[in-house]
Parts: C-alpha cells; sequence; structure tokens
C-alpha cells in the first residue's frame, strides 16, 4: 500500500531527488580529490614500494628506478596524474593496477562475484535474524529467551570477527574436517562448475558467513530491541490499543515502523561493507574477495587500483545513504520532502 | 642409499674446491645424439591422436641432459605450492626460472642454459652467446636470435617500453652494441670487458629477458609489426588506452611465470594452463621443454604446479601445517619451523633445513658519513668497531633468537663461497667486554660513574639505531644490542621505524647506525652486486657509507669522496667488473673480504642460521641440505625438472 504522503508529495519527491542527485555528483567530485590525497600521504609511491618489498632482493639503480617512475607516469605533478586519472575514469577506464598489469576493470570482475555471494546472503540473514529477535525480545523483555539473544548478542559484539573466525577455523578443521582456508575444498578447488562444487562451496560458505554476520547480527538485535522498549511505552500504543486494533496488527503498523529507522538509516553503509568491510576476515579466512585487494593495493600504493577501489565504495555510500533515506520516508510518517 | 651419500659428499666437496659439477661447463653438453627420445603418458597420448609432433621433433637437436640427484625419477603428479599477498620470491624455482645461464649444483659455478655457450673476443670487449639449435617457444615455434633482436631492437631500446636502457647493458655509462651474427649466435660488443655479464645473465635479468623476447607472439601488440588499425582494436577490446599497456600486460609475469596470460610462450618447464583465479593458477608439463634425462625421458618429471596464492602469512603457515602443500620454500622463517615440525607427520610432507645466502643474519652498520662530526670521527675509528663486535654476545643472540642455532659470523661470505677466508668470518667475534672497554679507554671514550661513556666534549656517547619494521628477528636482535652496548658503556637508542622512512634517512645522510639483513652474500651474487662490502649503490640498504656510494654512483659529482681502503674497496669493484680471469677474480674478491674484516665496516652477529624447506615425503632428487635465496632465484640450481614424486603422485595429494 502506498503512503499517502509519498502518493501527495510526488512532485515534491522528484524535485528532491533531483537535488539530492547533485549533491551526490559534488560529493563524489570532491571525494575523488580526498581519495587520491589520502593514497599519496605516506611517504613514497609504487615504484618504492617495488623496489624496496615486492620486487623480492633486486637491486635498483637511479637510473632503473627513474625509468620505472616514468612508466607509471609516477614523475609527473600531482595534479597531472589526477587529470589524467579522473578523465579516464569518467570515460569508465578506471586504469591498469601497477603491481597486476592488468586493467582494474579485470581485477574487480574476478572478485567482485564472489564477494556479493559472501556479503549479500549475510547481510540479508542479519536482517532476517536480527530485527525479528529484536521484536520479540523488546516485547518479551527479561523472559529466559530474551537473556539468552541479549547474551549471545553481547558475545558477538564484544568478539573481534578476525579472533572469532581464528576459533571458528580451528573448531571446523579440528571436530569437522573443514577446509582450513579458501572457499572450496582441495578436491573441487580446480574443478569445473558442477552441483557437487556448488555444495562444496556451501560447506564452506557457512565459517565467513556467521563470521561476518556475527556482530552486524548483534548490533541490529539490541538497537531494535532498545528501539522497541521506547517505543512501546509511548502514549500512541495505548491510544491504539484502547481503540482495539488487535496487538500484531497494532505492533507492526506502528512501533515497528518507527523503532526500524536506525536500522534503514544504515542501510547506507551496508553497501560498501558489503565490498571492503570483511578485509582483516577475508585475510584470515583466506578469500578472494575485494578486501585483500584493497589492502594489498594501499600497502604496495597502487595508486589506481586503489583509487578506483575507494571511489567506487563512496560511490556505494553516497548511493546506500540516498537509499535509506528514500525507504525511511516511505517508512516514517513524520519525514517530509523540504 | 649409498647413492644418495656418495652425491652428497661430492657436492660437498665441489663446494668445497669451488669447482662444481660443471666440469661439462663452458659449452659441451653430455653427448645426446644417439639417444632415443620418450616422453611423459599424457603427451604419448597426443602425439597418438596427432595433436602434437613426435617428441624427438619437439626437442632441440642436442637436448640438454640432465643426471638426476638420486635416481632416474617417473612421471606424474603435481607441485603443490603457495606464496602469500602475491609475493613469491622463492617460489618461482617451482616452475623454473630458466635464465639465460644457469647455477650449477654447487650453488656457485656458472653453467650454460638457453645459451649453449658463452666466450670473450675481441680483447674482452665482446660478449658472444651461441644458443641451441632447434630449441623452440612452448607453443612450438623455433627460438634464435631473432627473438634477442626483437629484445633489443624493439623493447630495450624502445624509449616508450623501455624510458632507459638496462644497467646490466651499460659500461661506462655506454650502452652495448648488439649484433645477431646468425641464427644461433648473437654478440654484445662493449666498451670495456662485462667480466659480471654471465653472472647477470645466470641471475635476476637472465631470467627476465626470455619473457620480452617470443617476437612471433609478441609482435601482433608492437606497433614496429602490428597493423595500426588492428592493434588499436586490440588495445580498446583489452580495456586498455595505449599500446604500451597492453603489450607490458601480455608480457607481465609474476617470479617468471605469466599468471594470467596463458598466450605467452616461454621456455620454462612449465607453461600457464589455467590463469590466476581466485587466487589459484595452474602450470603445466611444456611439450616443448629442451632437457632430457641420461635415458632420454624428457622432463619435467612432474605434471604440473598448482599455485596459491595466501591473502597473508599466517594462513599460508596453517595451510602447511593442515598438509595441503608439497613443495614451500617461500619466506619460510625459522621461528615457524616448531609449527611445520609439528604437523609433517599428518601433512605428508617432511621440513629440512637449508641454508641462506646471509653470511650473517644482521649487518650492524655504523655510518662513516654520519653528519654528526664527534660521531663520525668514532665510527672511523677501528677501535670503535672492534670494541662493538666484541661487546656482542653473539651465542645469548643464537639462544635467544634463533633457538640455539647460528655461528658467531662477520660479514663476509657463506659457507662454500670461492671467496670466503674462514679467519675473517671470526675475526673479532669472541665475547670480550673487558677488552672492548679497554679499546674504548684508549681512545679516550671515558666512562662516568653510571658506567655510561662520554664523548670528547663531554656530552654522553648515545647512538641512534634505526631497524626497519617486519623484518624477521631484527627487533629482537636490536633490544639484545641495546643491552650489550650498555653493557661496556655505549647507550644505543633503538627505534623502529618503516622502511620508506629509512629509505629517507639513508637518502638525507640523517644514518647513525643501520641495521639490515646481510643477505647477497654468495657467489652468484656477490661479484656483481656486493651490496655490504663495497659503497657503490646508493639505492640499496648499505648504511656505513651512504655518501660514498652516492660518489661512486654519480661519478664524483656529489656525496663524499672516499679515501684509503674504502676508495681502495671501491676500485677492486671496478677490477672486478672487467676482470674475466677466474683465478683473479677470487683474489679481488678476498682482497674485498681483507679490507672488510680490517675495517668492520660491516658488523655481523650470526650466521648459518638455517631456514626450513617444505617437502612432500616422497618428493625425491632435492638435496637433504641445500641453499635458497634470491641469490639462486629460490633454488634453481636444483633443477626441479629432474625431482619426481615416487609412486607417480604426492602421497598427500587430495583425492
Amino acid at each position: 500500500m502506498i503512503s499517502p504522503a509519498l502518493f501527495l508529495d510526488w512532485e515534491c519527491m522528484t524535485s528532491y531527488i533531483i537535488r539530492r542527485f547533485l549533491q551526490m555528483i559534488v560529493i563524489m567530485f570532491i571525494v575523488s580529490i580526498v581519495a587520491f590525497v589520502v593514497i599519496q600521504l605516506p611517504p613514497g609511491d609504487f615504484v618504492d614500494a617495488y623496489v624496496t618489498t615486492i620486487s623480492g632482493g633486486e637491486t635498483f639503480t637511479q637510473e632503473t628506478i627513474d625509468a620505472l617512475r616514468a612508466q607509471f607516469g609516477l614523475d609527473e605533478p600531482f595534479h597531472v596524474q589526477y587529470l589524467k586519472w579522473i578523465t579516464n575514469v569518467l570515460r569508465g577506464n578506471y586504469g591498469v593496477s601497477f603491481q597486476h598489469q592488468r586493467t582494474v576493470a579485470d581485477l574487480l570482475g574476478e572478485r567482485l562475484p564472489l564477494t556479493l555471494a559472501i556479503t549479500f546472503p549475510t547481510a540479508l540473514l542479519v536482517y532476517l535474524i536480527a530485527i525479528p529477535i529484536g521484536i520479540y525480545s523488546a516485547l518479551n523483555q527479561y523472559s529466559f529467551l530474551d537473556y539468552v539473544f541479549s547474551f549471545i548478542g553481547f558475545i558477538g559484539l564484544a568478539i573481534p570477527n578476525f579472533l572469532f573466525a581464528i576459533i571458528l577455523l580451528y573448531i571446523g578443521s579440528q571436530y569437522f574436517d573443514a577446509n582450513v582456508a579458501g572457499l572450496f575444498s582441495p578436491e573441487y578447488e580446480l574443478a569445473p562448475w558442477s552441483f557437487a562444487k556448488f555444495l562444496d562451496l556451501l560447506a564452506n560458505l557457512w565459517i565467513p558467513v556467521i563470521v561476518v554476520g556475527t556482530a552486524g547480527t548483534a548490533g541490529t538485535i539490541r538497537v531494535m530491541r532498545g528501539m522497541m522498549l521506547d517505543e512501546m511505552r509511548q502514549p500512541y500504543v495505548e491510544t491504539a490499543r484502547a481503540k482495539g486494533l488487535s496487538e500484531a496488527r497494532l505492533i507492526f503498523k506502528y512501533p515497528v515502523r518507527v523503532a526500524i529507522s536506525p536500522v534503514l538509516s544504515t542501510i547506507g553503509f551496508v553497501l560498501p561493507a558489503l565490498i571492503s568491510g570483511t578485509a582483516i576476515v577475508a585475510i584470515v579466512l583466506n578469500l578472494p574477495t575485494t578486501g585483500p585487494l584493497l589492502l594489498n593495493a594501499l600497502l604496495a600504493q597502487d595508486m589506481l587500483l586503489a583509487g578506483s577501489m575507494i571511489l567506487f565504495l563512496s560511490l556505494l555510500t553516497v548511493v546506500g545513504t540516498f537509499v535509506s533515506d528514500m525507504l525511511l520516508a516511505w517508512a516514517d510518517p513524520r519525514i517530509q520532502f523540504e | 642409499m649409498s647413492r644418495k651419500m656418495s652425491r652428497r659428499k661430492f657436492l660437498k666437496i665441489s663446494l668445497s674446491a669451488g669447482a662444481g659439477i660443471a666440469a661439462l661447463s663452458n659449452g659441451v653438453p653430455l653427448a645426446a645424439q644417439d639417444m632415443m627420445y620418450s616422453e611423459a603418458p599424457e603427451l604419448a597420448e597426443l602425439v597418438a591422436a596427432g595433436d602434437l609432433p613426435p617428441v624427438a621433433d619437439r626437442l632441440p637437436a642436442n637436448p640438454v641432459v640432465i643426471e638426476p640427484l638420486d635416481s632416474i625419477g617417473e612421471y606424474g603428479g603435481a607441485i603443490r605450492t603457495g606464496i602469500f599477498q602475491n609475493r613469491g620470491f622463492q617460489a618461482r624455482s617451482a616452475w623454473g626460472p630458466e635464465p639465460i645461464l644457469r647455477i650449477g649444483w654447487d650453488s656457485s659455478t656458472i653453467e650454460p642454459n638457453i645459451a649453449e655457450s658463452w666466450e670473450y673476443a675481441n680483447g674482452g670487449n665482446t660478449f658472444v652467446l651461441h644458443l641451441r639449435e632447434g630449441m623452440k617457444w612452448s607453443d612450438g615455434e623455433p627460438f634464435g636470435s631473432h627473438d634477442f633482436d626483437f629484445y633489443w631492437n624493439h623493447v630495450l631500446t624502445n624509449s616508450t617500453l623501455s624510458p632507459s636502457p638496462r644497467s646490466e647493458f651499460v659500461i661506462n655509462g655506454e650502452l652495448a652494441e648488439f649484433e645477431m651474427v646468425d641464427d644461433l649466435t648473437v654478440q654484445w660488443t662493449f666498451v670495456a670487458p662485462h667480466a659480471n655479464l654471465p653472472g647477470l645473465l645466470s641471475h635476476w635479468i637472465g631470467s627476465q629477458l626470455p619473457r620480452w623476447m617470443p617476437r612471433h607472439y609478441l609482435e601482433q601488440f608492437h606497433p614496429d609489426f602490428a597493423d595500426a588499425a588492428e592493434l588499436d582494436a586490440k588495445i580498446a577490446e583489452a580495456g586498455f588506452s595505449t599500446w604500451d599497456e597492453l603489450f607490458n600486460n601480455r608480457v607481465a609475469v609474476q617470479y617468471g611465470l605469466h599468471f594470467d596470460n596463458v598466450d605467452l610462450p616461454n621456455l620454462l618447464p612449465f607453461k600457464t594452463s589455467r590463469p590466476m583465479e581466485l587466487n589459484i593458477v595452474v602450470a603445466d608439463r611444456n611439450p616443448y621443454y629442451w632437457k632430457v634425462d641420461p635415458e632420454g625421458h624428457q622432463l619435467p618429471y612432474i605434471n604440473q604446479v598448482i599455485l596459491t596464492n595466501y591473502e597473508g602469512a599466517d594462513v599460508r603457515d596453517a595451510a602447511i601445517a593442515a598438509g595441503e602443500m608439497n613443495w614451500v620454500n617461500t619466506d619460510l622463517t625459522f621461528t615457524n619451523f616448531p609449527l611445520y615440525q609439528e604437523n609433517a607427520e599428518a601433512g605428508n610432507y617432511e621440513v629440512r633445513l637449508w641454508q641462506t645466502s646471509r653470511s650473517a643474519e644482521h649487518t650492524i652498520m655504523f655510518n662513516h658519513n654520519a653528519k654528526d662530526e664527534g660521531l663520525r670521527e668514532i665510527f672511523n675509528d677501528v677501535r670503535f668497531k672492534q670494541a662493538m663486535s666484541m661487546a656482542i654476545d653473539r651465542q645469548t643472540i643464537a639462544n635467544v633468537v634463533y633457538q640455539g642455532f647460528g655461528a658467531p659470523s662477520q660479514v663476509q661470505v657463506i659457507p662454500g663461497s670461492k671467496f670466503r677466508v674462514e679467519e675473517y668470518v671470526t675475526r673479532h667475534t669472541e665475547y670480550d667486554t673487558a677488552a672492548a672497554g679497554a679499546l674504548l679507554d684508549d681512545m679516550g671514550l671515558t666512562a662516568g660513574d653510571d658506567g655510561m661513556r662520554t664523548r670528547a666534549d663531554g656530552s654522553a656517547l648515545s647512538i641512534r639505531m634505526d631497524i626497519s619494521i617486519g623484518q624477521p628477528g631484527s627487533e629482537d636482535v636490536g633490544e639484545l644490542l641495546r643491552e650489550f652496548l650498555a653493557e661496556v658503556g655505549v647507550d644505543l637508542d633503538v627505534r623502529v621505524v618503516a622502511r620508506e622512512q629509512i629509505r629517507a634517512l639513508i637518502d638525507n645522510n640523517d644514518i647513525e647506525c643501520g641495521i639490515w639483513i646481510a643477505d647477497k652474500c654468495s657467489d652468484s651474487m656477490f661479484p656483481h652486486t656486493p651490496v655490504w662490502h663495497v659503497p657503490f649503490l646508493p639505492t640499496d640498504w648499505n648504511q656505513w657509507g651512504p655518501q660514498y656510494a652516492v660518489h661512486y654512483a654519480s661519478g664524483g659529482e656529489s656525496g663524499e669522496a672516499p679515501m684509503g681502503d674504502v676508495a681502495q674497496v671501491q676500485q677492486l669493484f671496478d677490477q672486478m667488473k672487467t676482470t674475466i680471469d677466474e683465478a683473479e677474480r677470487v683474489n679481488i674478491g678476498q682482497e674485498i673480504m681483507r679490507l672488510n674484516v680490517d675495517n668492520l665496516w660491516n658488523i655481523g652477529d650470526v650466521g648459518e642460521v638455517p631456514i626450513p624447506v617444505v617437502l612432500g615425503t616422497n618428493f625425491r632428487n632435492y638435496p637433504a641440505q641445500g641453499f635458497t635465496s634470491f641469490d639462486w632465484l629460490g633454488n634453481h640450481q636444483y633443477h626441479i625438472e629432474q625431482c619426481y614424486f615416487e609412486g607417480g603422485e604426492w602421497v598427500g595429494a587430495p583425492s
């Protein structure tokens, strides 16, 4: 059912969307400069990183180092490097990774599907589990199950993800014969896609999904529970009850709709977290996702790869914030497009 | 078993004699003309089906005959190895590498490889390479002089691909002149003899050149040959914007192996069959590989290499312990030895302890060009460095940091090197704080009531030591050094900073005392890259004479002019560059060693600390004790192509 507010303010909303869209362009422009500057902040550049670490012991003369800088365009002034990069990005060309000598698009294309395969179900799972539990805990405050969920929730919040990953990894490999690292068992690693390989993937997927999802679930439960407790004490709940609304209809039509606001407003941050938030877990679990790719790009000062990824993440944040604003407007009748 | 022992003994003898199995050196291969060749069953099937020419047609006229270390092998199995964060410095010897020339079994002698032989002509100024007749790329196309010509005239001298010519081919500031003499002969003429060129061609650059050479494949990406419209279409299709981006992508290799481009032909025992995807790359046997065993079996024995890139070092260690790999000697650290050992049996692997190219784990370098005049005077006094060396309790370093392994050593060269003089290695390494104190007293660095010494001007003798972050063992050793030096009244102010920070400190000559891993001390690197023994390369990590190095590299235009022994050691290095005669080279090298120990420019801690090497339990023909390091591009001197799995597959292979 379309909210009456949305229906009435259709014109307002169109202009609001256009305004937001223009804002987003300006923000992205600023972000692109900031990203480029931040990546260059640490001392040295990719050639330094290459010469000192990545090459693995080879010695370089000053001439060779200068030649490398020229090859990568790192000898040019900062603003020239930036302009070159940003004009190419606008044309859809994200450049070539210094480390890999492959296009950034190619590198991201390799890792994005698996990244989304892990994080998207995780995010869904977080909401599917956390929101009902949060509501249940609030409605049955201080019940046995409320204590159980609170206990698990606090543990989930308190344990760092990477530590949790190591513990599950240990338990998995010691007691369940799970693969130590990676998403496939050795016998399926090289096999072409098949139903058996898909099952093997599912069998190995539970550790990252649990690890990545726990903290988010725990946090969302606490937020949902707290908000619901506040809302249930509001006079309008009493009023609705007095008017004879059934309890289920009452709860879902009024307090839940308000209590879910903080959850919806943080969806904007979920999108980039899907892509990069799991870097440390991915390293511990050896998952070939985009998180480690970004981390290594930053460590190696692989400018174009790191810059493009950060730009991409920023875009997701901006778009995500926009989406959550729209969701909020839909869910919360108090919000006006002004 | 007896064969194994005698072989090992032979290795040892050849190591100490510095001669090596390279009795067949300088170009005469074992006679292979009358051999009957055979091949792996998988390849025989392809031949039978008509998909591949017969083995005799694929091999060169005179294939290289490799005598296996212990026994003739059997075909089959897969090497499973792992690197982390795409860094696999030593993993390259799992699939080769095949430099133009190579290092022999003794880890010292230079032998023919891709080139059948080499010689100097024209009074030493011309260096001639003879190639092998009928040798082929992994796609079956002939390999020869035309490939060198492509590299020289279209890659190295192309200003877009190579903004400056490779220093390996520059002598006295002049780039060599290249000439393609005939189909199988190429030569370079320099303005003076380039005596280190065989060493360089058997090392890193020698293993890099072949990737730029397959002209039959690369011409389509090069504007000198390709149709402009077709090339533009290729560039656009691949998502690049310039031709050199596409070209560099097509020739990109990681540690010698093309991880991404399966179409790039190579000369290695293995060629990529599955490009790097989700951290795994697979390389299969190269059907045109140009080496055989004494019975005529085409090598390699092993079918394929499966390489996994791990996202971190720890997770790779966990995978090793879980028995997922059968060949790892990449960046394994000695401190993890117990972890590997504990899980060896269950993981179907064994751990061997090999040696590296480190003459000492660390070189401790006092900056002889220090900006602080007082410190500079102290550091240039040999008594001070002798005192510092004797103040170090090396046994404690070995016990605390290296689990009891390690022998007191100055920064000289590793055991087995032809430049090694035992007396130099151990000079001033005895722990003697009384003698050290006496030397410091002699210098007038008197101790106060608190036991700490003061400089001539009355200020406290305090020296800042900068340690690069992330070097295994360095921080522990630095902490011990601080305690040892305090014992004799010298205050060492230890800081741990980022590598880039050290770089800046060296470049600005702000180092007071530096510490670094003392690697590259082997016969395969010292003669052309003596980074510790001679200050010549200001871009490297030598911190005892950074301004001398600047002076050398700039031809005297900047930096500080050395005098006395420092000037002499630079002159000796110049002589090494132009001296071809082997006996004379040894004399020069040993003279460099003597000047080093006389001046103690570097102070070593402990040498001979081993490195763990993980190998499958039924992996055969690899030495029980060996050397592995960047100096041998991993350990290519042990010929991965003649290794095999007894029974045709690793016992721990996943079923």
